[in-house]
């Protein structure tokens, strides 16, 4: 069986998203063992201060922590 | 020694005259005694502030506190807070702002200690161990915008930047900082205590993270407020899309708002029709945002989508303040002119909390005080001449130099003229109008140790702000959440009314603590943790074992040796001034007038009436009454042994 469950998939919705990190808070919390948002496996940020863009790194998994933790449903788990 | 959680563990020193960089462990008794942030501030200032000092002297120091819930799972704990001398009143100020102590913790410090000036423009640059002073030659003369994007270019869009702008390099006292473009701070001339110090910006970016004692528990405590707080507040959507511009439009029926320094108010519908959130809607492309960690953020950054100004973007940390500080008080005919001009302080770091100051001029050049001839220029309401004015102001040009320093400078200018019209507590211009409703916040700003107006003084929603909350629920609501005691109770809650006065140490105390730990005092953020809540967090984050009665008693510590940090530079009752015209004229408007009453509005206030609620506040406090300071016995009480030798004989 495979770790990475090839059929979950979290969708960003970049209108939603406030750029508070609690995405990057928990998510570096749970894979590194303290709060620390630059390690975590999901980023999000500002393009010229408003467009906000997302990255996934290679090591996430889609666990859907992020989902769970987001106040505004700016990510989904599909 | 055991390792640190929730705090990083270390204060960083640097002097910018001789480049020396060094840090030095957190001092654990003093994270039992002050916790941190603003608590470890304060600590520090004691020691290092030197009664008298110069505020823009090489000595004066920018203390910068991050609190041991900033950077962690707590909601909204975004909070930094900046301890400086402020060159506008002398007072020893702790202004409060959003975001950057967050990535100050991820980079493994708790506190930055600058002192120093250097010989020619820096930034500080803080990535983790790396601390760096570097030259600045190519930012200086960039407004806070462009040198902010500047910063971001070169050292990566992932930093966390406090900046100044064009005001603060020629140290005008009314300039502060914005920190990441979007949040004030420092009201008292922050920004001239960078410029004196050559420094331009401090940059940081941290990788090292922040422990949490007990994650678990922390975990399930975010849940719980989150879903028991958070999800349940029905305004919340409000709240962020257009933070206090969702509640504007109460403050405009309430007569919260006045024009012409302060003696006129429009009408609710016609503010409503221009000033208000559908004029938000309709010209505005609206971007919500907040510092690390808030659920609830009620900043934003605009781009105008049409009139003449289509196109520009701009940041407030406060929604409202384009409308209330340039909008309406100069009764702009296009709504856009107030995002323009609201864009150009930003952008220089002047305090817009400070623009009523215009409006004295105003009226001081209609009233025949001031000529053209002082001014270089015909004032005229519009926006054009506005904006000339802040250049003006800015670059300190003519009589405009002394507009620019503020309250004091003018009246030492101007004279009686001006004292008698000037709307100012300790210099400053308090934004709560105390005649349009006497709740904690418009109090609070006479008794605010540095001037109005902080954090410190705001109520958690439904909030004093605004007039028309019951005496019954002030009692149910506040008593407990702000932990007031029984007989203290008995003290402040009389049949219909309550006293104003005596709520407001209660308020204050508890939001000096949330201060120290980090978190947000916003009145709509600031329902999300009561003290237990916050006790609860900071055990579980930090694994330091305190009751709730010492956890509680920190905020009244920290308050009182703020106080103190004031009483040695000579401030005293005296200085507790209620505005003259709050107590002796009223504010007009089409259907009549409004003038000072209580809270409840069942009665005016005279001149004798205030200084009994002094008198109240200063009691309730535990202080001496007749000087409106902290007595030995009190400071004893708390701990404070250090600082008797500092009162008055």
């Amino acid at each position: 069986m495979s770790s990475k469950p090839a059929v979950r998939k979290i969708v960003f919705h970049p209108e939603k998203c406030i750029v508070c990190l609690l995405c990057q808070i928990f998510c570096s919390l749970r894979y590194t063992g303290a709060v620390n948002p630059l390690k975590a496996r999901t980023r999000v940020y500002r393009e010229d201060d408003v467009n906000v863009k997302v990255v996934f790194t290679e090591e996430c998994t889609m666990c859907g922590l992020c989902v769970d933790v987001c106040p505004t449903g700016a990510r989904e788990l599909v | 020694m055991s390792e640190y959680y929730g705090y990083a563990g270390k204060i960083l020193y640097v002097d910018l005259s001789t480049g020396s960089i060094r840090t030095e462990s957190l001092n654990r008794g003093w994270i039992r005694d002050f916790i941190g942030g603003m608590g470890i501030n304060v600590r520090l200032a004691y020691d290092l502030i030197k009664p008298g000092m110069d505020p823009l002297g090489p000595e004066n120091p920018v203390i910068i506190g991050a609190g041991p819930l900033t950077g962690t799972v707590a909601p909204s704990a975004t909070k930094v807070t900046v301890t400086f001398k402020q060159p506008l009143n002398s007072a020893i100020g702790t202004a409060v702002g959003c975001g950057f102590a967050p990535m100050l913790k991820w980079a493994g410090y708790d506190h930055i200690v600058i002192t120093g000036s250097a010989e020619k423009p820096v930034y500080l640059k803080i990535f983790d161990d790396e601390v760096e002073i570097c030259d600045a030659t190519e930012l200086w003369g960039l407004d806070i915008y462009e040198a902010t994007d500047a910063i971001r270019r070169k050292e990566g869009r992932d930093v966390s930047v406090i900046c100044m702008g064009r005001a603060g390099e020629n140290l005008v006292k009314t300039s502060l900082c914005l920190i990441d473009k979007v949040s004030h701070i420092g009201r008292g001339g922050l920004g001239a205590v960078f410029g004196a110090k050559k420094l331009k910006a401090i940059v940081v970016r941290g990788t090292r993270g922040v422990k949490i004692a007990d994650v678990e528990e922390a975990t399930k405590l975010f849940k719980s407020i989150m879903k028991d707080r958070v999800y349940t507040d029905r305004r919340r959507e409000v709240w962020i899309r257009y933070g206090l511009m969702g509640v504007v439009e109460r403050w405009y029926d309430a007569h919260l708002v006045p024009s012409r320094n302060k003696r006129y108010v429009h009408p609710p519908e016609k503010l409503k029709r221009k000033f208000g959130v559908k004029t938000f809607d309709e010209y505005l492309d609206i971007h919500p945002c907040g510092g690390p960690s808030c659920p609830i953020p009620d900043k934003g950054i605009y781009v105008v989508k049409k009139g003449k100004h289509k196109g520009m973007k701009f940041t407030a940390s406060v929604p409202i303040n384009p409308f209330i500080c340039f909008g309406i008080p100069f009764d702009l005919e296009d709504p856009t002119d107030a995002f323009k001009i609201h864009a150009a302080w930003n952008r220089h770091g002047l305090d817009e909390l400070e623009a009523p100051l215009i409006e004295l001029v105003f009226e001081l050049y209609n009233e025949g005080v001031v000529k053209k001839e002082d001014l270089g220029i015909e004032l005229k309401p519009d926006p054009e001449t506005i904006l000339k004015i802040t250049e003006k102001i800015v670059n300190k040009e003519g009589f405009w130099g002394v507009v620019a320093d503020g309250v004091p400078a003018i009246i030492s200018k101007v004279g009686e003229e001006a004292e008698k019209r000037a709307i100012h507590i300790k210099g400053m211009c308090p934004p709560f109008d105390a005649r349009s409703c006497l709740g904690v916040e418009a109090f609070h700003q006479v008794v605010d140790p540095r001037g109005p107006l902080t954090g410190s003084g705001l109520v958690r929603s439904p909030s004093t702000a605004i007039p028309g909350i019951s005496t019954s629920l002030v009692k149910s609501l506040y008593t407990d959440w702000y932990m007031v005691p029984p007989e203290a109770a008995d003290r402040i809650f009389e049949n219909e009314r309550w006293n104003v006065a005596r709520m407001t140490v209660y308020v204050e105390n508890v939001n000096t603590l949330f201060n120290c730990l980090g978190l947000c005092t916003r009145f709509f953020i600031a329902r999300c943790y009561s003290p237990r809540d916050a006790h609860a967090f900071y055990k579980a984050v930090t694994g330091v074992d305190i009751s709730l009665a010492d956890f509680v008693k920190v905020g009244e510590r920290v308050w009182n040796l703020y106080k103190m940090l004031n009483v040695r530079e000579g401030f005293t009752r005296e200085h507790d001034k209620w505005p003259s015209r709050w107590v002796r004229e009223a504010i007009k408007h089409e259907k009549g007038e409004v003038y000072l009453q209580d809270y409840t509005k069942s009665r005016r206030l005279s001149e004798k009436d205030v200084e009994q609620l002094l008198d109240d506040y200063y009691d309730e406090r535990g202080w001496n009454v007749e000087l409106g300071i902290p007595t030995r016995e009190k400071l004893q009480e708390l701990g404070l042994d250090f600082a008797v030798k500092d009162l008055p004989p």
